[in-house]
């Protein structure tokens, strides 16, 4: 009796399974193999002229990422509309902005692309997700010289980017969103009353820091800070050897995968075991996760150094000033966590935002995106984007946008100042002056009345020019990155966590063995096939 | 109600004259079933065609039925890899516990608020107690770091003040497996009481009254008229407990978790968010899914065979 | 010495009492610490929320989190969305679940046991995202209050534990009595079932509602556009997440959420208290069926 109702269960289960397969359909079209040599625009030995507009309706759908802004409808509000009166009624295209969850972008672009319905432009600020989109056959190849003559000017911008970076397997493939960095954005506070307290200077290696935060710890002040490394690996960058080869470089600098058994690796590890054992770091470092773990210690008064992003609404400032009336902030020296004073940071490369056409894009919708990137890229259009209308969201005070306090009206940015429709171009907002650029910056950076914090990391970050570090980048797709990433991952936090909280006699032993376990669980792979990439040449470094 | 009041007459009446009725009506129950059945045809069955991904190198642009078909390969690369059998040992370790644990608690409190005749404190304290049910795992997790934490947590504050040296609950392999038992089980265990209680309320006062005259005292009572009166409702939620033997819950491993103590950690569900979500590896999470629901209805399907062998009337 | 007897059994039972009442109150205020912690953080002060000092007790009492959520509409919209979407997927869920717990819990449905079985299966098989999410885009049910409802409304673990409450507590005879007098299956179950099984109906509309109210992984997928349609848990999590929003990848100058910890709290404390406070009159139910006491075995 069971087994006959098991048997006809499971003879139910897979005929509807198999009537579901047929219902469904035989999979999606067939991905458009575009020929090696001009997209279908180009006829008769020239491009499509669409500048009078389409002859039909062209639709396009744009993503835009959704960070769920209280009272914010991100695919409909003011510059929405402003886009498709200015651009698309011009030339009979409506764009259609389609929401992308920030935090559920991979899952939702997954989604979205097994049904058909995924936007024109398949995104990420990743480069690994963006391959990964690539090779799951979601992105189409790309005409360069078809970018050219629809977004002439957007092109002029980035047409090294897109030729240097922008291909994969031989073919082209990306196109970008320029970005000019800024690396002043990125400060370490520090409590300079607890600096005054101790009668010390500001640490300007680590050495000194080490000084600084033993005095503190004797004093009785509290701890240097500390958090957990989960990803955006560049913790190895200050003990470099200073002869670094290219080759080198390629083989173990890499954002997702920290090069655990790299002996740069090992110092650090070293470095931060002894100020573990010494109590100089927060003894509880790895379960401050993320920034409001930090910040709350920052805030509280258990450690003198956080780490962030600084923006003029930071509420830091204002919460460490209610719990403690009398701390003072300054910008701590970059060179204090470097033996020699010189801070090796991380050299974004030249773009932002890497963008793919999907698949399933026609020729029009494809030539439509270009001219709205390149409608996007206009100085007076990218402006009203960033900053919105003159006399209403700013006021023009030395050739410098001042933004009105606590503008309501219509034509209000979003939270994020409009970032998620200009990101398609240009990732961080600038002028044409690296001057004024700055002095914009002040203004938005800067708590009001710590212009100082702003102009000391501003004068550091000039000081360390010269000692930016350039990821290579491999122009072939490194396929056991994508199979063993998530796990190296979950190993590096135990072992690196482990490393730096044993006592330090244990550590060479506990080193050795963590980076035997690395190695197996896919490491060795991952080094073998980026040295065959070396040895064949199939990497770029920009210079 | 006069019918029903003749029942002694009735229930002498022959059962096959009853027989044709019951045949002549059996299409009602047919019909009952029409709609529940096909909202499980649509929305449960249909679906399940993405679960031969399982058995392809899925690729999301090319479909389920344009991704090249690799049979077995993708079981054999999952199984491989080193993380799984520890995965496999902690969920089953951590469900164990659970179900040791996290199972009987809810029948206990039961049994408990049973007795208690005090109706608004049973009432209050039932709201109270299923709380837990309705927090999510992310805010118990930040509470129980404040709590639990060797630094600052509250109550480490308070064992040190009182001069003993923290226990580091969540930091330490084996303090944390202990405490995310404890934890689960405080987090179900005042929701679990609702489904015994119901049954309680099912059990005829006739039967308190008659074990009271037979002389039996409250423990008695409750042992041999309550829990067999419940015991029904227990054998079938232990039974589709046993079939989530292989599951468990991602959330509650990634609040609970950190870098420190990370023996258990590793649990299926947490392979499967790493290697699908994380990784967008689809086809390895589905062959992973499917090896954790095969296992569960083994047991399932077991777990029934033997509830009916004793003599109870299983889920199936 | 039988007074004695009596006397002794009493004290004990009051020491039994006593220590029962122990038990419940200290897992009742275990339980409810959670909630006093985030109702103190829901009207204190940013600052010191973020400093991790308010435990129990709030500090810098303001009530600006209150305020900003009775006065965004959209929240209140929100509300309003839940609220009907756990309506209608309770009543739903209900006709479907008490029609096919009864129907499966009659011995003479043949096939009932295949069906049981079919259903039992799917507890454990879940097909995924992915096919799951083409199939609401096949019925146009995304960005609809539909995908929220239909596809999880019949669930079958509430239909497992109705049935068998069924098939344990409606006493034979009374149906058999019922057909002979020429009732069939839709006014049995009516006025014979449903009335009797009051107790298990009330702890499976609970569980439905509750379910319902609290889930938010499917609106995570399904409503995307339309941002009048998130219900409140799926706001919540938004909330959550932005808070914890690392702009490292972006590296611009981009805004903050000022005061997300309090908000956060404060939207917890609005989210839950409406569903929590429905058990009391669910209690209610909990009382004998009238008809248990009429038929003896």
């Amino acid at each position: 009796m069971r087994k006959g109702i098991m048997k006809r269960a499971l003879s139910i289960v897979l005929a509807t399974m198999m009537a579901a397969m047929t219902v469904v359909g035989c999979g999606s079209k067939a991905t458009k193999t575009s020929e090696s040599g001009a997209s279908g625009n180009f006829q008769n030995g020239a491009y499509k002229d669409y500048s009078k507009g389409f002859e039909n309706t062209v639709t396009i759908k744009i993503p835009v990422y959704d960070r769920a802004y209280e009272g914010w409808d991100v695919t409909n509000n003011y510059y929405t509309q402003w886009v498709q009166k200015e651009f698309g009624d011009k030339y009979n295209v409506k764009v259609q902005y389609v929401a992308v969850g920030r935090t559920t972008e991979v899952a939702d672009y997954m989604q979205m692309i097994a049904a058909g319905t995924a936007p024109d432009i398949i995104f990420n600020y990743d480069m690994p997700q963006a391959v990964n989109y690539y090779s799951e056959g979601a992105i189409q190849d790309l005409d360069l010289n078809e970018i050219a003559n629809y977004a002439p000017d957007y092109y002029a911008n980035l047409k090294d980017a897109i030729s240097t970076y922008g291909k994969l397997d031989g073919k082209n493939v990306f196109a970008f969103g320029e970005r000019t960095p800024i690396y002043y954005n990125y400060v370490s506070l520090i409590r300079q009353d607890w600096l005054d307290k101790v009668n010390m200077a500001m640490p300007t290696t680590v050495a000194e820091l080490e000084k600084v935060e033993a005095a503190w710890k004797t004093a009785g002040l509290g701890n240097g800070g500390g958090k957990l490394l989960t990803s955006s690996f560049v913790f190895e960058y200050n003990f470099l050897p200073s002869n670094l080869s290219d080759k080198d470089k390629a083989l173990y600098l890499d954002l997702n995968i920290a090069p655990f058994t790299w002996q740069p690796t090992k110092d650090y590890l070293k470095e931060q075991n002894k100020m573990y054992n010494a109590g100089l770091i927060d003894p509880e470092f790895y379960l401050n996760v993320k920034d409001t773990d930090t910040k709350a210690d920052f805030v509280s008064g258990k450690s003198g150094i956080y780490d962030y992003f600084i923006n003029s609404s930071t509420d830091v400032i204002s919460s460490l000033l209610a719990n403690n009336p009398n701390a003072k902030v300054a910008t701590m020296n970059t060179g204090a966590n470097t033996a020699d004073g010189k801070a090796a940071y991380y050299q974004y490369p030249p773009y932002g935002m890497i963008m793919g056409v999907n698949s399933k894009t026609s020729d029009e919708q494809r030539a439509a995106i270009w001219m709205l990137l390149n409608w996007m890229d206009q100085p007076d259009n990218l402006f009203k984007f960033q900053n919105g209308v003159e006399g209403q969201n700013y006021t023009m005070v030395d050739g410098i946008a001042v933004p009105v306090a606590g503008f309501t009206g219509e034509s209000a940015l979003s939270k994020n100042n409009n970032k998620d429709y200009w990101c398609l171009v240009q990732e961080v907002a600038h002028y044409d002056t690296e001057e004024k650029t700055y002095k914009a910056n002040l203004k938005t950076l800067a708590p009001a009345g710590y212009e100082k914090l702003i102009s000391d990391a501003y004068k550091y970050a000039n000081d360390n020019s010269k000692y930016g570090v350039i990821t290579p980048i491999f122009t072939k797709t490194v396929k056991s990155a994508s199979e063993y990433t998530a796990d190296l991952k979950a190993l590096w936090q135990t072992a690196y966590v482990d490393c730096v909280t044993c006592t330090t006699d244990q550590f060479d032993a506990k080193y050795t063995k963590y980076s035997k376990d690395y190695l197996a669980a896919g490491y060795q792979e991952i080094l073998d096939e980026k040295q065959k990439l070396i040895d064949e040449g199939s990497y770029i470094i920009a210079k | 109600m006069k019918k029903i009041n003749n029942i002694e007459k009735y229930a002498k009446v022959k059962r096959k004259g009853s027989t044709k009725l019951y045949l002549k009506m059996t299409w009602q129950l047919y019909a009952l079933m029409f709609l529940p059945i096909l909202f499980i045809i649509i929305f449960k069955f249909i679906p399940y065609y993405g679960l031969t991904i399982a058995f392809q190198d899925y690729k999301v642009a090319k479909g389920f039925g344009g991704s090249e078909w690799v049979g077995f390969e993708v079981f054999q690369k999952i199984f491989a890899k080193r993380d799984f059998l520890p995965a496999v040992r902690n969920t089953l370790l951590l469900n164990v516990l659970d179900l040791i644990f996290g199972f009987p608690m809810p029948i206990i409190l039961a049994l408990i608020l049973n007795e208690i005749r005090c109706k608004w404190f049973k009432k209050v304290s039932q709201t109270l107690m299923y709380l837990p049910h309705f927090l999510s795992w992310v805010i118990i997790g930040a509470l129980g770091y404040q709590l639990f934490s060797l630094s600052n947590g509250v109550i480490n504050t308070l064992i040190t003040n009182m001069g003993s040296s923290p226990i580091p609950f969540l930091q330490e392999n084996t303090w944390w497996l202990i405490t995310y038992v404890l934890i689960g089980v405080w987090q179900t265990m005042g929701w679990g009481t609702i489904i015994y209680l119901a049954s309680i309320t099912n059990v005829s006062p006739e039967l308190y009254e008659a074990a009271k005259i037979d002389g039996a005292n409250r423990w008695q009572s409750c042992l041999h008229v309550t829990l067999p009166c419940i015991r029904s409702t227990i054998i079938i939620l232990l039974i589709m407990n046993l079939g989530k033997m292989m599951q468990g819950s991602f959330e509650r491993i990634m609040a609970l978790s950190n870098a420190k103590a990370t023996e258990y950690v590793t649990t299926i569900p947490v392979l499967v968010y790493r290697w699908g979500i994380q990784s967008g590896k689809f086809s390895e999470a589905t062959a992973l899914g499917l090896f954790q629901s095969i296992i569960g209805l083994i047991l399932v399907v077991a777990a029934d065979r033997v509830a009916k062998k004793i003599g109870e009337e299983g889920l199936i | 010495m039988k007074t004695k007897k009596i006397k002794s059994s009493r004290i004990i039972g009051k020491i039994v009492d006593a220590f029962f009442w122990l038990i419940v109150i200290l897992v009742s205020l275990t339980c409810l610490f959670p909630f006093v912690h985030v109702f103190a953080v829901s009207i204190s002060d940013e600052a010191y929320v973020v400093a991790n000092k308010v435990v129990l007790i709030p500090k810098g009492f303001n009530l600006t989190a209150y305020q900003k959520i009775f006065a965004d509409s959209s929240i209140i919209r929100s509300l309003l969305v839940t609220v009907l979407i756990t309506v209608l997927f309770t009543v739903i869920g209900m006709f479907l679940t008490i029609s096919a717990a009864y129907a499966l819990s009659r011995k003479e449905l043949k096939g009932a046991k295949l069906m049981t079985f079919l259903i039992l299966f799917t507890m454990y098989f879940a097909a995924g995202m992915i096919p799951d999410y083409l199939l609401i885009q096949n019925l146009h049910m995304l960005d609809t209050i539909w995908s929220l409802i239909l596809p999880l409304c019949f669930a079958p673990f509430n239909l497992l534990i109705m049935k068998n409450n069924f098939s344990a507590s409606i006493p034979e005879s009374l149906v058999e009595a019922a057909v002979v007098d020429g009732a069939g299956h839709f006014k049995i179950l009516t006025r014979i079932v449903v009335p009797l099984s009051k107790p298990i109906i009330a702890t499976i509309a609970l569980f439905y509602a509750v379910g319902r109210w609290n889930a938010y992984q499917d609106a995570l997928f399904y409503i995307k556009q339309r941002v009048d349609l998130r219900p409140l848990q799926l706001k919540l999590y938004y909330l959550v997440v932005s808070s914890q929003e690392s702009f490292q990848a972006e590296g611009g100058n981009t805004g903050v959420l000022t005061n997300p910890e309090v908000l956060k709290a404060a939207c917890i404390i609005f989210a839950t208290v409406p569903i929590v406070i429905v058990y009391p009159f669910v209690q209610k139910y909990f009382v004998q069926g009238t008809m248990v006491g009429a038929v003896k075995g």
